[in-house]
């Protein structure tokens, strides 16, 4: 979609209008009959924006925002608006109309938070300084959480409105945890891992064995440590509520934007891991989901989807949206090897039931190279939309998921999109 | 097989060296008759070539030829008859077919060898500085002190007519005469200004001035002329046109240079046209003090092939101090921050011997504790402030001293000498890039000691340099802390159990030993004056190897990669043809052939192991061409097809996150300038215009290449044009000036990656792109308080540039808003301006002087977030002893 500067400035002109009369209205009506049991809620304004990076060197690249759904080419430089953001692959969240990326537009790392007016620009707002910044997760409009490589397993909490941090939870202060970490052996100690989300009422924090003598990472040097745990806290009293834990599965890998943690219509959590972390040590790529379902305190037992027993080994897949029992994602066909066929542009959408059943392609999409961290398959109204990234292709296509159908959702000129997003604007009263 | 050639030339240059013989032959007994009618000796020469079929060569300098004979031989032996032309001298002759070498007896001859020393001062009584005092005929000069003295010594008891010339002074000759064991004092008187509309007539050029000269672009930045000044070497630089430093933070700090757009690995650095690699960090640009060379070249686009190395926008040349005369140069400096700076530098030739021995050493120390802003978070909030705090570990210690000896100007050498030096290097690290990190422990150290020898021999057409050197390196990086540090100093203890580094996540102690051989032969072959061959051949060899105490292998069984041995051998050969065409055009012609072999082990993702060795040849070719107006006017073009040679670093990674790349292309430019050169107004205002073109290919960059790892890349190319201005000269008697423009648009094309076409054509960001200078220098005539004063002042400009590349559309114009771009990371324009003060008191060889720096105290940057010191003061005081 091409919109040119004076177009965009009569939408934003229309929308200003709109919002005014919405605003009388709604004044007029509330003011008539506070009582009234007629009343109609105001709608809610959606906002789309697209992260593109447009320099691999630097790893920067621009927000822009849309008030529909982009389509046909998207030429960068026509968003009036666009906004220049760093760590461009590795993008952060969206909440309500704000985003919030990993770190500062001059590459500073932290929390940065961009507010989408509902006129279509984009506020640069407040800075949270979190040196090593790597995840992060918004509960509510008042609590999010984040965690940095020297904070050395305490949770940081943090106010997404006022951006300010507000403490930190440390995991070593639950004897859970700590009864864990005394039983290993010398050279070993816990460490975080990569998950951390926000969800069901709930905060879900992975963590680890690591190895103190082998870089700070999990080996195979004593497989009796390969687990993932998972701590589950309740944000109202920051206390633990339940470690929940899988055997031989040590890392979820998952930045909290990377649609590697979704979250079906029921609330039940499924995580997905591109690697096993001794990747180091002999582990190798394995792209594996597994569940938490909603209200319980331990994995599924019953759920375990690897795409190494049922699509190719190291398929590098990113695990995507759940819909109506089915897990969208984007496989690559053959077993990645770094530096060989990473550019290759066999990564293909699938889809698998959620009993791990039924794993098919879809087809009508073009083949991408491996994805970015944050560029595998979202859902939005009910499309899964897929970024495809090739020397021909850069843009995303749709899927339909009820009528089948493909599409090309709209081409990006110049730049390599990144990630899809979808805003809500407060709505005003 | 390239290095099976290399070696071969090497061995072929040496025995050709070897070859020439003086063994005796019969043509000396040639029997002749021929008569002298009052020609001069030079002619009478002439005459004996003819007669007996033969070439004579000798030194200008050991005869007289402009000495009239009028003599008859009968059947008399050539031997006899050189001899009587050559009087009363004692020469010894030498043979090689018919070409008879006539080489002055030193041991009879030396006592007949005299000195000659000079005042030369101007009409109102005044010193004339740096006068270039040739003698004329022999190719030999010296340039006068500031104080307008000279010396020459040991030159053959003779008639000499020099030839002084002085920029705003009438040229002048005069006539000397030098006696057997004297020192003959010679005092020259030049005449006022040459008048604004008269024609500068400048018999002889500096050194300097001719270099300038060259049809290859040189900027001599004549550094004796500041010595006095408390000047550091960057900001000596950064007065010139076309040239910028930068600097992350105080003395020993890490530094950019960037010459004509091209900037880090394109620039390559020299010492003595030998490339800097042997000799570590002991001539860095961000350490070495002014004091220890006497003038700076910066090669723009061509490089000369005796400077032998894969440059692809240019180099920078320190000239070291030393004309072989006697002298004795000692200074300290104190400055802010704890700053002190010690010198000391000296040449004695021996006397009655051919001998010469020679120091060149300084020690420095600073705390570099400059208070600066920085963007520190609240304790709970995370929310950042901006508060001043002064650095507290950015501290170094430094000291370098070489011994040097040898013989000068014997028969078979020109000069043979012989150096140690040894470099002694503490450095204190303050902070990460974005300043976001404070460090309070961490260190690095570098030993070198460094063994060199130098040979030089000019024999009538035929000059031979050769030069050797072998150092050991040892350098260490020291990241063990026992605390963290906020901004403020304050140190928290770390868990002794920890691991923990302040730079990365684990400890780290990496030590590094480096065994560098370097050689180096140029050979010049002189067909006739403005025609000549020139052939240099450079060879480098470093071998490295080293640990980490504290590496912690992350799979089983895994090696340090420092460990593994690496090799990088080095060869570079060139040949070179410079001529003149005519009176008005001399042109250079030059090509090159780049080689190295490099082999080290390396990791490839999780497997370590040693990678096919990188074998690379490539060739590249250099042309220029100097058309003259006037003799001081002239037009300049080069053209240049260089190439750049990846580093160790960007072939094999670090072992770490940085991986292989044996793939790597070596980058390539075509790179030509266009210059003008001449008077602007006047005779005494100089005005230098540059325009440049540089068309790089597969530029190498260091990019993202998964999750965990970097890689270096062949990626796009760039375009660069710009222009640069330089006008220098003399606003009013006693006033001088120079004013420096530069403007340099650097473009990133042929993007391959689609995903970042939108950035085709760009600005390559990071870069200043237009800055200048003006320095105002005056030196009244009249003395005060017994001595002589200079007050100079120097006002640098550079506008504002962009952190991250933007696309075309959406830069800001030149002085425009650079804030419109919403999230634009901006380098605010910075003005600095610096004056001093120098007094020289009348009879004494004492300079003292008073600098400020950033005198208006203002907050300059020279990176994104890396400030400059606020306003800082320096003394220096320096003695200098040359010969009387």
């Amino acid at each position: 979609m091409k919109i040119n500067n004076r177009l965009k400035k009569q939408l934003i002109k229309m929308k200003k209008y709109h919002l005014y009369l919405l605003i009388i209205s709604a004044i007029s009506f509330s003011s008539c009959n506070n009582d009234d049991e007629n009343e109609v809620a105001p709608e809610a304004e959606i906002s789309f924006a697209l992260l593109v990076q447009t320099d691999v060197t630097t790893n920067t690249g621009f927000i822009l925002v849309s008030d529909s759904m982009f389509t046909g080419t998207i030429d960068p430089l026509s968003f009036g608006s666009a906004t220049i953001v760093a760590e461009a692959d590795r993008p952060g969240i969206a909440f309500g109309n704000r985003i919030y990326q990993l770190a500062a537009s001059d590459g500073t790392q932290g929390i940065q938070e961009y507010t989408v007016l509902s006129n279509g620009s984009i506020q640069i707002g407040s800075f949270i300084s979190a040196d090593g910044m790597d995840e992060m997760t918004i509960l509510n409009e008042t609590t999010g959480y984040y965690k940095a490589i020297g904070n050395q397993m305490r949770i940081q909490t943090f106010n997404p409105s006022i951006m300010q941090r507000t403490g930190e939870i440390d995991l070593r202060s639950f004897p859970e945890v700590t009864m864990i970490e005394d039983a290993l052996e010398e050279d070993f100690s816990l460490g975080f891992g990569n998950s951390i989300l926000a969800a069901d009422g709930r905060l879900f924090v992975q963590f680890q064995v690591n190895d103190d003598n082998g870089g700070g990472f999990p080996t195979i040097r004593n497989l009796d440590y390969d687990i993932l745990y998972m701590a589950i806290i309740d944000p109202a009293s920051d206390e633990l509520i339940d470690i929940a834990q899988i055997d031989g599965y040590s890392n979820l890998n998952g930045f909290p934007a990377a649609s590697l943690h979704n979250i079906s219509a029921e609330g039940d959590m499924y995580f997905t891991g591109i690697y096993d972390v001794t990747i180091f040590s002999g582990g190798g790529l394995e792209t594996r989901t597994v569940r938490i379902l909603s209200g319980a305190n331990d994995f599924d037992d019953s759920f375990d989807i690897n795409m190494n027993d049922i699509h190719v080994y190291g398929s590098n897949g990113q695990g995507g949206p759940v819909l109506n029992g089915k897990i969208y994602y984007q496989l690559k066909d053959k077993e990645l090897v770094f530096g060989s066929n990473q550019g290759d542009p066999d990564n293909f959408p699938y889809v698998v039931n959620t009993d791990g059943s039924g794993l098919t392609k879809i087809s009508g999409i073009p083949g991408s190279m491996v994805p970015f961290f944050g560029s595998g398959p979202v859902e939005i109204d009910g499309l899964i939309y897929y970024s495809v990234i090739s020397d021909t292709f850069t843009g995303y296509y749709s899927y339909n998921p009820t009528t089948g159908d493909v599409n090309e959702a709209f081409r990006v000129d110049g730049a390599t999109p990144i990630k899809l997003m979808k805003l809500i604007q407060p709505i005003e009263n | 097989m390239s290095r099976g050639i290399d070696q071969f030339l090497l061995v072929l240059s040496l025995i050709w060296c070897c070859q020439f013989s003086y063994a005796q032959n019969n043509i000396l007994d040639h029997r002749i008759t021929i008569s002298f009618n009052g020609q001069s000796v030079k002619e009478a020469l002439k005459m004996l070539e003819k007669e007996v079929d033969c070439y004579l060569t000798y030194s200008n300098l050991d005869v007289d030829l402009s000495r009239k004979i009028s003599k008859q031989f009968q059947n008399v032996s050539l031997r006899e008859i050189i001899g009587e032309l050559w009087g009363e001298r004692q020469i010894k002759l030498r043979t090689k077919g018919n070409t008879i070498g006539i080489i002055l007896d030193e041991e009879k001859s030396s006592p007949r060898q005299g000195n000659l020393f000079g005042i030369i001062t101007g009409d109102k009584g005044e010193s004339v500085s740096f006068a270039t005092v040739a003698i004329k005929g022999s190719g030999k000069g010296v340039i006068a002190g500031e104080d307008g003295i000279f010396s020459i010594n040991q030159i053959s008891a003779a008639k000499y007519t020099l030839a002084i010339s002085s920029a705003g002074y009438e040229p002048k000759e005069v006539l000397v005469e030098v006696r057997e064991n004297q020192t003959v004092k010679v005092e020259i008187n030049m005449s006022g200004a040459v008048s604004a509309l008269d024609e500068v007539v400048v018999l002889g050029k500096s050194v300097e001035q001719k270099k300038r000269e060259d049809p290859i672009k040189i900027e001599v930045i004549d550094v004796k002329a500041i010595q006095s000044q408390s000047i550091s070497i960057p900001q000596v630089m950064n007065q010139a046109a076309g040239i910028k430093v930068r600097q992350a933070g105080g003395i020993g700090s890490p530094t950019v240079i960037n010459i004509n757009g091209l900037q880090g690995q394109a620039i390559r650095i020299f010492r003595d046209g030998i490339p800097m690699d042997y000799m570590g960090r002991a001539f860095d640009i961000n350490i070495l003090p002014v004091d220890q060379v006497d003038n700076i070249e910066v090669y723009k686009g061509v490089l000369p092939v005796d400077l032998g190395a894969d440059a692809l926008g240019g180099a920078i040349n320190y000239v070291s101090k030393g004309n072989g005369q006697n002298n004795l140069s000692a200074s300290y400096g104190i400055g802010s921050f704890n700053s002190h700076q010690l010198n000391l530098t000296a040449h004695l030739n021996i006397p009655q011997t051919k001998f010469f021995t020679s120091l060149g050493s300084y020690y420095i120390r600073s705390d570099n504790n400059f208070r600066m802003d920085v963007q520190i978070p609240d304790p709970v909030t995370r929310n950042l402030t901006e508060t001043e705090i002064e650095r507290f570990h950015d501290g170094i210690r430094t000291w370098f001293a070489e011994f040097s000896g040898g013989v000068a100007n014997t028969k078979w050498a020109d000069l043979l000498k012989f150096s140690y030096a040894n470099f002694d290097l503490n450095r204190d690290l303050q902070n990460n890039v974005f300043l976001t990190r404070p460090y309070g422990e961490i260190f690095e150290t570098e030993r070198s000691s460094i063994f060199s020898s130098q040979y030089e021999l000019n024999r009538r057409k035929n000059t031979l340099k050769l030069f050797g050197a072998y150092s050991k390196r040892r350098t260490v990086f020291d990241d063990t802390p026992k605390n963290t540090y906020d901004w403020f100093g304050n140190a928290t203890p770390i868990n002794p159990e920890s691991n923990e580094g302040e730079l990365e996540r684990n400890k780290s102690r990496r030590r590094q030993n480096f065994k560098t051989w370097t050689a180096r032969l140029v050979y010049q072959y002189a067909f006739r004056e403005g025609l000549s061959l020139n052939f240099s051949h450079l060879f480098q060899d470093e071998r490295r190897v080293g640990r980490d105490d504290f590496y912690v292998p992350i799979s089983i069984g895994e090696q340090d990669p420092l460990s593994f041995p690496g090799t990088y051998v080095k060869n570079i050969s060139g040949l070179q043809l410079s001529s003149d065409i005519g009176k008005r055009i001399e042109t250079i012609f030059a090509v090159k052939r780049y080689g190295i072999f490099a082999e080290l082990a390396t990791q490839r993702l999780n497997e370590l192991s040693s990678i096919d060795p990188v074998e690379v040849s490539n060739f590249g070719l250099a042309s220029s061409l100097k058309y003259s107006i006037t003799s001081d006017a002239f037009f300049r073009i080069s053209y240049e097809r260089t190439t750049r040679i990846p580093t160790t670093l960007e072939y094999f990674g670090d072992g770490a996150f940085t991986l292989s790349n044996s793939a790597l292309r070596p980058e390539q430019s075509h790179n030509i300038n266009l210059g003008f050169y001449g008077n602007l107004n006047s005779k005494k205002n100089k005005i230098d215009l540059i325009l440049f073109y540089r068309a790089v290919e597969d530029n190498v960059f260091l990019r993202q290449f998964n999750i965990f790892y970097s890689q270096f890349q062949n990626l796009d190319d760039a375009r660069v044009w710009g222009a640069e201005t330089a006008v220098k000269g003399e606003l009013v008697p006693n006033l001088k000036f120079q004013a420096t423009l530069t403007y340099q648009d650097i473009r990133r094309v042929n993007i391959e990656n689609p995903g970042e076409r939108i950035l085709e054509n760009s600005r390559q960001p990071n870069i200043p792109y237009f800055f200048g200078n003006l320095g105002v220098t005056y030196k009244p005539e009249k003395q005060f308080l017994n001595g002589s004063w200079q007050v100079y002042t120097n006002y640098a400009y550079t506008e504002q540039f962009i952190l991250f590349p933007l696309p075309k559309e959406l830069e800001p114009p030149l002085f425009g808003n650079a804030n419109e771009v919403q999230g634009a990371s901006i380098i605010p324009t910075q003005h600095l301006i610096d004056v001093g003060l120098t007094y020289n008191p009348s009879k004494l060889p004492i300079w003292l002087n008073v600098e400020i720096n950033n005198a208006l105290n203002v907050k300059a940057f020279d990176g994104y977030r890396i400030q400059r010191p606020g306003r800082f003061f320096r003394i220096k005081l320096s003695y200098r002893l040359e010969p009387k």
